[in-house]
């Protein structure tokens, strides 16, 4: 269950102290008008944020900003972290019951997500497993029931089990219509002879409730702004916590919600603070480096462990306590290694077993240098210079490879080379085909350049069970010039001012889960990158883009779009 | 796990139990006047094998197989019995261009050719572009049987780069009523697959039926308030989002209309099987493919050999019991980078084996004939077990059912490279068609037959011919004559 969070009223007196830690509130506009509160009355219909029919137009230059978005299905992360900040249960086997999310590179791309019949039988049964499990648990079941019931029958407080878990699980208050409507389940307490069954009945269905899997958003149109909807409180609420803490919203922030505190772009910008300088933001923060740069996969154990470990630390230390710019990442002089680890690279050990090493002259240097990101990239038995090149080039720098020919589909996965004895300077020799240099000019040379460090990210200078190919770590960023590892490649890519654009992009694709970017995207980006004189720092890229009139409004495509 | 009885547990505990039921013969009857049910199987290997001389798969000679003598990725037929029901038919091509023609497909061969084969029509980006082999069948022969069609894939993730390999573990596909296409992905967990088929069954001991249907009536009406709140959603959302609520709301809907009592014709074939307990782990990706070594080990599978089991115990029982009359079985995606390890001791993605990971020359052949021979013999188990099964008319399951297989591709010509001979190819491709609906294997001998480089989906409309369809697939006109009498 979620730790000690502060409620909104704490956030109300921090902001009006002006002595909070987070956000600096900068570029906010002061006082806003008044927005959208959430439209979870009683009554008619579903609860679902529709606003209150008066928000006034914004600016068209804050409207042009405003992005598409859609339907966005949880991912089987944040399922399993919704889960179990509503229950208590981290639930088993989500894996294996849902489909497996595809990446774009990050795991939440509403435009790759197809509801189907496999997930949506899945989810029935995996509700039931989740249910039952916690139903049996007399510890997990107390602390979801808000009353003691009297009896099997005891409506009242089915009721409020009910107001409470739903609004918990829905993400917004119930209506009372719905109440009555949900209240039926109580019957199959009364049948069974037990209280629990009804509780089990009630949380199967919400955790499978369209609402609860999916991020629904609907919105108020604005006047006079065809297609561009101002969100509801609940829905900035969701919005947020998804984002900086891959989770549901916790109840601090639902109640914050429901006081009008995100009806502001301060509020917006405080409870995105709060968020970002909790563990499941380091955790979130974390697992976005991860899926971009595509070491998410590694085993959280052993020497893989210590690697993700050395990274989520440079992470930390770099973006949360120092604030530094993001390219700092990969120009770091020192890193966070297990004594394990430090051998493995052939750097000191750290004292005490584990904690911050200097590089010193060692070759290494930045993110750049670590065995998670180096272990992307293999094919064929060992390290592909392609591989690795293409991964800077498309997420480092977010640029596209083009293709030789309109109609030759890159998907050459041969053993480069005629002869597979001959050296890999020789094997991969596609940089100097005439119909293929286009492309692995652009990848192989990088991918050369690093190839003094294996998979593992291990120091070597030959090939593997090839002694007679020596590798030189000789490569060549194109364009901008030749260089000899990850700290010299690191240092140019910093230079060359390509990964500021491209990670504040990344980062903004993650939140809004689509990859494409269209003009309304950029405009924002662009807007925020120019105003922070081109640098990405994330804290305050994060609080521009909360802090915009784009993050609580949505854009619905209209026709001919 | 709460005291009382939930559904796992007496499913679990009573498998075996015959299914049988006060005799419905009105249920055999109303659906298709009182004549046998025609049944579709479908069933998929991901990757590239070619009937060229050497490769270990297609008998040098054709005419009629010898089961003493079969090549290695035949043999599980042999050890099946059933090489009488079963013919190949090799040289098959596909047509593959950059201006792709009717049928064909584009020059690069991954994340493509599947789809062509599975609908006989060009695709779309990533898309099926028609109904594919199993959902034109079911249009005709489903019936009013519980289950339209079964869609299953053994394999459930992906194992190579990111994530779920978009579309490669697809292969099945429907135009639905607003005229969109549906691409359906396959059930590929066996519990979900398992439970879904036999949800609505009550056991026979009475107090197990009582909780049985409390139990299937609280799934029920939960499941009636999220289809009651998922379709009010529809209309509040945009056209895009509701577009796909509605496909949401489709599948809650059919959902709902499997929780109910399970009636089943009386019949002693028809047996619930055993629960198949809680699904294997999904394999992780190998990360590091630096030796031949590291996939010495059960990374890159999810037990698929237990998961396909399962799969056709559920196919040859679905139909068995009419709960469905087609399937379709991607035991492997397309582009398989399932670790052949653990159920061969290949120490190799199924992938890799066609590049070379395990030598070159007849090395590879023969390991990757194997791999063809581990698919086959599941294709080879059920076909046995539909001719060991009685239908209700008296006579075999086998006698109403046309099953056909297919690989991903062949071995030949590589349109986007050049090479002479590579596996992203579509030419030499095989495929196998088994059974002996609509005349098939009529006299009792099943064929080695020269595709002469037909369409590999002309196989499937000879299937679907076999079993009554009276359509063929998107743009490939025909079928192979030489199958039926």
């Amino acid at each position: 269950m979620r730790g000690t969070a502060a409620n909104a009223g704490l956030v109300a007196l921090l902001l009006s102290a002006g002595c909070y830690s987070g956000f600096s509130a900068s570029g906010l506009d002061g006082e806003d008008s008044a927005g959208a509160t959430d439209g979870g009355a009683e009554g008619e219909g579903s609860g679902t944020d529709d606003g209150t029919g008066e928000d006034p137009p914004i600016p068209e230059e804050d409207a042009a900003e405003v992005g598409a978005s859609g339907l966005r299905r949880l991912s089987i992360t944040e399922y399993e972290r919704t889960v179990a900040d509503l229950t208590g249960l981290m639930p088993e086997a989500v894996g294996e019951l849902l489909p497996i999310d595809n990446l774009t590179p990050f795991d939440n791309d509403y435009t790759t997500q197809t509801p189907s019949e496999p997930l949506v039988k899945g989810l029935e049964l995996l509700c039931g497993d989740i249910a039952d499990a916690v139903v049996a648990d007399a510890q997990l079941r107390d602390a979801l029931l808000p009353c003691e019931p009297t009896g099997v029958d005891d409506a009242a407080c089915f009721e409020q089990f009910l107001a409470t878990f739903g609004r918990k699980a829905l993400r917004r208050p119930l209506t009372g219509e719905e109440l009555t409507r949900y209240g039926i389940l109580l019957e199959h307490g009364v049948e069974a002879g037990e209280f629990d069954a009804a509780v089990a009945a009630a949380l199967r269905m919400f955790l499978q409730h369209p609402e609860l899997v999916y991020r629904v958003e609907i919105g108020e149109e604005v006047e006079g702004q065809p297609g561009v909807f101002r969100l509801g409180a609940h829905e900035v609420a969701t919005r947020l916590s998804f984002f900086l803490a891959g989770t549901t919203p916790a109840p601090w922030l639902l109640d914050a919600a429901e006081a009008g505190d995100l009806d502001s772009r301060e509020g917006i910008a405080a409870a995105a603070s709060q968020l970002l300088e909790g563990d499941e933001g380091r955790t979130s923060i974390g697992r976005f480096h991860g899926l971009w740069l595509g070491y998410h996969q590694l085993a959280d154990e052993g020497l893989s462990g210590a690697m993700l470990g050395e990274t989520q630390a440079l992470i930390e230390r770099n973006i949360f306590e120092e604030r530094q710019p993001w390219s700092e990442l990969l120009t770091a002089t020192e890193t966070y290694v297990t004594a394990e680890l430090a051998e493995h690279y052939g750097i000191p050990e750290p004292a005490g077993g584990e904690g911050w090493v200097p590089y010193e002259e060692s070759g290494r240097g930045g993110l750049l240098s670590h065995g998670s990101f180096l272990s992307v990239g293999v094919k064929f038995g060992d390290t592909s210079p392609t591989q690795r090149g293409l991964l800077v080039r498309t997420r480092l720098f977010c640029q596209e490879i083009p293709l030789p020919a309109d109609d030759l589909m890159v998907d050459v996965d041969e053993p480069p080379g005629a002869d597979p004895d001959a050296c890999k300077t020789e094997r991969y020799y596609m940089m100097n085909e005439p119909a293929c240099s286009s492309c692995h000019q652009l990848m192989d040379p990088i991918g050369f350049g690093l190839e003094q460090y294996d998979a593992s990210g291990a120091l070597r200078t030959e090939e593997p069970d090839k002694p007679e190919c020596e590798i030189t770590g000789d490569g060549d960023f194109v364009g901008v010039g030749a260089f000899n590892g990850p700290k010299e490649l690191g240092d140019m890519a910093v230079e060359s001012g390509l990964v500021e654009a491209c990670a504040s992009r990344m980062l903004y694709r993650y939140a809004t889960g689509h990859f494409e970017l269209d003009e309304h995207d950029e405009a924002l980006i662009e807007r925020v990158l120019e105003e922070q004189d081109g640098t990405f720092e994330l804290f305050g890229f994060v609080e521009a883009y909360v802090s915009s009139e784009a993050f609580r409004h949505r854009r619905e495509l209209q026709g001919g779009e | 796990m709460r005291h009382g009885l939930t559904r796992r547990r007496f499913l679990r505990g009573v498998g075996g139990t015959t299914l049988a039921l006060p005799f419905l013969e009105a249920m055999v009857g109303k659906a298709h006047g009182g004549k046998t049910p025609q049944r579709y199987v479908f069933m998929f290997a991901g990757f590239s094998v070619g009937s060229n001389p050497g490769n270990h798969l297609a008998p040098s000679e054709f005419g009629a197989l010898d089961p003493k003598n079969l090549p290695i990725g035949m043999q599980p037929l042999g050890t099946h019995g059933v090489t009488d029901v079963i013919s190949m038919v090799s040289g098959l091509s596909m047509p593959s261009a950059a201006d792709v023609p009717p049928g064909g497909r584009p020059t690069g061969f991954h994340s493509t050719a599947h789809r062509v084969l599975a609908t006989g029509t060009r695709q779309n980006g990533s898309q099926m572009m028609s109904d594919s082999s199993d959902q034109l069948a079911a249009r005709y022969l489903a019936g009013d049987t519980l289950q339209d069609s079964l869609i299953y894939g053994a394999q459930p993730a992906y194992y190579y780069g990111e994530g779920d390999g978009g579309s490669n573990g697809v292969i099945s596909a429907r135009r639905n009523e607003a005229g969109d296409m549906e691409q359906l992905p396959p059930i590929t967990s066996p519990r979900v697959a398992y439970e879904s088929l036999f949800e609505g069954f009550i056991p026979p001991d009475p107090e197990l039926a009582a909780a049985a249907r409390r139990e299937l009536a609280m799934r029920k009406s939960v499941v009636d308030l999220v289809s009651e709140d998922a379709e009010s959603l529809i209309s509040r959302l945009g056209k895009e989002d509701s577009l796909r609520m509605q496909r949401h709301f489709d599948e809650i809907r059919s959902l709902e209309g499997r929780l109910e009592e399970l009636e089943l014709p009386d019949s002693p074939a028809c047996v619930l099987p055993e629960h198949p307990g809680d699904d294997p782990p999904i394999g992780s990706v190998i990360a590091d493919y630096s030796h031949g070594s590291d996939f010495e080990n059960d990374q890159a599978y999810s037990n698929e050999a237990l998961r396909a089991q399962v799969m056709v115990d559920l196919i040859h029982m679905a139909l068995a019991c009419d709960i469905s009359r087609v399937a379709s079985f991607m035991i492997t995606q397309a582009e398989c980078f399932m670790n052949v390890f653990p159920p061969l001791g290949i120490p190799s993605d199924v992938h890799e084996i066609t590049h070379g990971r395990v030598g070159g020359g007849d090395e590879q052949m023969q390991a990757l004939a194997r791999v063809a021979g581990w698919h086959l013999d599941f294709y080879g188990q059920l076909t046995s077990r539909l001719r060991d099964t009685l239908d209700i008319d008296g006579n075999s399951l086998l006698e109403s059912t046309a099953l056909a297989f297919a690989f991903e591709g062949g071995w030949g010509y590589d349109t986007a490279t050049g090479s002479e001979s590579s596996p992203h190819s579509t030419e030499n491709m095989c495929m196998l068609l088994g059974g002996q609906a609509g005349g098939l294997h009529a006299d009792g001998v099943g064929q080695h037959i020269d595709g002469a480089g037909r369409h590999p989906t002309a196989i499937l409309n000879t299937a679907l011919q076999a079993v009554g369809v009276p359509e063929t697939l998107g743009e490939v006109p025909g079928g192979i004559d030489e199958l039926l009498p």
